[in-house]
């Protein structure tokens, strides 16, 4: 007789939960569990003749590691890089939003004594130590995407996400055209981008006589930024904009503005540019994408980590020595607005 | 054999979940009402239940399961799966609609059905099976989706944008699949075999019910449930994304216990489990519509969970001495 309920888990299960777990763990290796890049051939340009080393081994390492954003854009860019430089690069980190796993992964990256460590800084506070003691071990670290700034990592390069508020609500305010009223904002709030984003959004927004709603929280999901927007849209009144702040909040919104009927009244700005996002905004229920350019996080990642290891420039007698870098301390690496004008360009064919 | 079938009790526990709804319906009238306005119209109880129907259809299986002492974890990640599946056939495999739509079911009773397998045949926990399985589908849906996969054809789309009455096609279907979960769970001897089950698995084996196809068939029945609903949502959005399902699981276990279920099993109606999503869908609703902070949204619906559950709890222990 099978034990059914969840408080009766015996020995005998968890020896069954062993194989079963390690055929999981093999499809799990196919999906990306930590992928390995293969060293690319040298090529000719003027970084790989300062000595790279094909053993030379770039680690980039982040929760929700095989996220639709990081596999499209983040991980095409992080193997090109490993093929300009000829060097080695690798992907690893949990495939959900863990951050113990995320802390392990940096723990047990930094065992390995890898050339250089991006890392997309999930949590701000948690990150420092695993961080710091890769930097104390020796290993040169920066972060990508989101910052831990009060770690001690080289660089951040990443976009800037009091602009991206900025931008997006230069666009909502030039669509609107002197219409006033108020503005719902929706994203990740614990999140301290987006937090930021909320900011540069209310600095433009509010000074052209919007008011900004509470920011709501949509987790990430666009089924729960669809119900969030919903009630949003029946509950305030003279409710003239929508601005969203993670990846699927502009389909949540969306998707709620057309189902009440709102569209080209209620105007929504969003975070990202992908198919779904292009796909509302061609139909003119999304007002303007501000898209990342996420492909320079981990292309410009790589190359900071190689020039700290492989730069003619020196500052001092011993630049290590003395706490110098030859890299910017951030990289700011901008942001795009796709409107309906440019949005033919950004979706792809079929 | 113990077993409790749909009895007394659990027709007070889902009416003691109308009552407090009740209640707080009443105190919102009364302590905002400039909010009751905006939140007593037909546009938005059209748009709680469109937002509640995808969570619905999952909560109707997960109350299956649950009758039957059991539940799974994989049922958002099956959904994401089968949505993504059934959009990748249809827009990039060059499937006929129904012919995808029939793929992507197919797929979705298979996953239910290897899920049953392995806690029934193999005698896995069912707990530790959808654990492992949920990572599967989750991986698979993302290798196959992306970031999503858009302009699902117009013939598609109808099943999640027609409307009747007022109300999308998901809404009713939820109804109907509501309908029809408590007929079988209440009328017919098949289904009322689960409440043996989940009472009391050893002695309803040694009655001579055939306990593992039961289960087989719970898990079956509640893979093509979440099939179903990622199939119904991608066509109410025209894009089938792969990570709709993230988290649904839990918030599906919950509706189920608050409309009347078990984690021991035995218990739970068809009509409590949408009961439970409709009550949480309305609080959340009603927050939203008093502009609560997020912050104090979760505390509040928190407080309401377990002071509801708490209540159910309490009443129970007096009546059974």
């Amino acid at each position: 007789m099978s034990p059914l309920t969840m408080n009766q888990l015996a020995r005998r299960d968890l020896l069954k939960l062993a194989s079963f777990g390690a055929g999981a763990a093999a499809l799990g290796a196919l999906t990306g569990c930590e992928q390995r890049e293969p060293a690319a051939s040298a090529t000719t340009t003027a970084a790989s003749s300062r000595a790279a080393n094909p053993n030379e081994e770039y680690v980039w390492l982040s929760a929700n590691a095989n996220l639709p954003l990081f596999t499209t854009h983040d991980h095409p860019a992080l193997r090109l890089a490993g093929q300009d430089l000829g060097v080695k690069v690798s992907i690893a980190g949990p495939n959900s939003v863990d951050i113990p796993g995320l802390v392990a992964a940096v723990e047990q990256t930094t065992a390995r004594k890898p050339a250089g460590m991006m890392v997309v800084g999930w949590d701000p506070s948690a990150l420092v130590p695993a961080i710091n003691a890769a930097l104390a071990a020796g290993i040169p670290v920066v972060c990508v995407d989101a910052d831990v700034p009060a770690s001690k990592r080289l660089s951040f390069i990443g976009t800037d996400w009091f602009e991206l508020g900025v931008r997006q609500a230069e666009a909502m305010v030039k669509a609107l055209a002197g219409r006033k009223g108020k503005v719902a904002l929706l994203g990740l709030i614990e999140q301290e981008i987006d937090q930021k984003a909320f900011a540069g959004f209310r600095s433009v927004a509010e000074k052209a006589g919007l008011t900004c709603l509470e920011p709501q929280q949509d987790k990430g999901n666009t089924a729960e930024a669809t119900r969030v927007a919903a009630g949003i849209i029946q509950g305030a009144s003279n409710l003239v904009g929508m601005a969203g702040f993670d990846s699927e909040s502009g389909p949540g919104m969306a998707q709620a503005i057309k189902e009440a009927k709102q569209t080209g009244q209620i105007l929504a700005t969003c975070v990202e540019a992908e198919e779904p996002h292009l796909r509302f905004l061609k139909e003119g229920v999304l007002t303007a994408c501000v898209g990342q350019k996420r492909e320079l996080f981990t292309y410009l990642g790589v190359r900071a980590l190689f020039e700290v290891n492989h730069s003619p420039i020196r500052f001092t007698k011993n630049d290590q020595a003395a706490g110098v870098t030859p890299i910017a301390s951030g990289y700011n690496t901008g942001t795009y607005t796709v409107t309906r004008e440019t949005v033919d360009f950004f979706l792809r064919p079929g | 054999m113990s077993a409790r079938a749909p009895s007394r009790f659990v027709l007070t526990r889902e009416l003691g979940l109308l009552l407090l709804l009740g209640v707080i319906l009443v105190l919102f009238r009364v302590l905002f009402p400039v909010s009751w306005e905006k939140f007593a119209t037909f546009a938005n109880f059209a748009s709680v239940v469109r937002n509640m129907a995808f969570e619905g259809i999952l909560a109707l299986g997960m109350m299956l399961m649950m009758v039957g002492g059991a539940f799974d974890l994989s049922v958002g990640a099956t959904a994401s799966m089968v949505g993504v599946v059934t959009g990748w056939l249809m827009k990039r495999g060059g499937w006929p609609v129904p012919a995808a739509v029939a793929g992507g079911l197919a797929l979705a009773a298979l996953s239910g059905f290897i899920n049953g397998f392995v806690v029934a045949k193999v005698r896995v926990n069912a707990l530790i099976t959808t654990l492992g399985t949920m990572g599967i589908f989750s991986g698979l849906a993302l290798l196959v989706g992306g970031p999503g996969i858009t302009f699902l054809p117009e013939s598609f789309a109808i099943f999640g944008q027609a409307q009747f009455l007022g109300l999308q096609m998901p809404v009713w279907l939820m109804a109907a699949l509501g309908l029809a979960g408590h007929y079988c769970l209440a009328h017919t001897r098949y289904f009322r075999q689960f409440y043996y089950v989940g009472s009391n698995p050893k002695a309803a084996h040694l009655s001579g019910l055939n306990v593992e196809r039961l289960q087989m068939t719970a898990f079956t029945l509640m893979g093509l449930l979440a099939g179903l609903a990622g199939i119904v949502y991608a066509a109410r959005v025209s894009t089938a994304s792969s990570t709709v399902g993230v988290g649904k699981e839990l918030g599906a276990i919950t509706a189920c216990i608050l409309g009347g279920a078990s984690l021991q099993g035995g218990r739970g109606t068809a009509w409590g489990a949408l009961l439970g999503v409709f009550f949480v869908a309305l609080m959340q609703n009603m927050l939203l519509i008093k502009q609560v902070r997020p912050e104090w949204q979760g505390i509040i619906l928190g407080l309401v969970l377990v002071f509801a559950v708490a209540v159910d709890s309490l009443l129970n222990r007096k009546q059974q001495r």
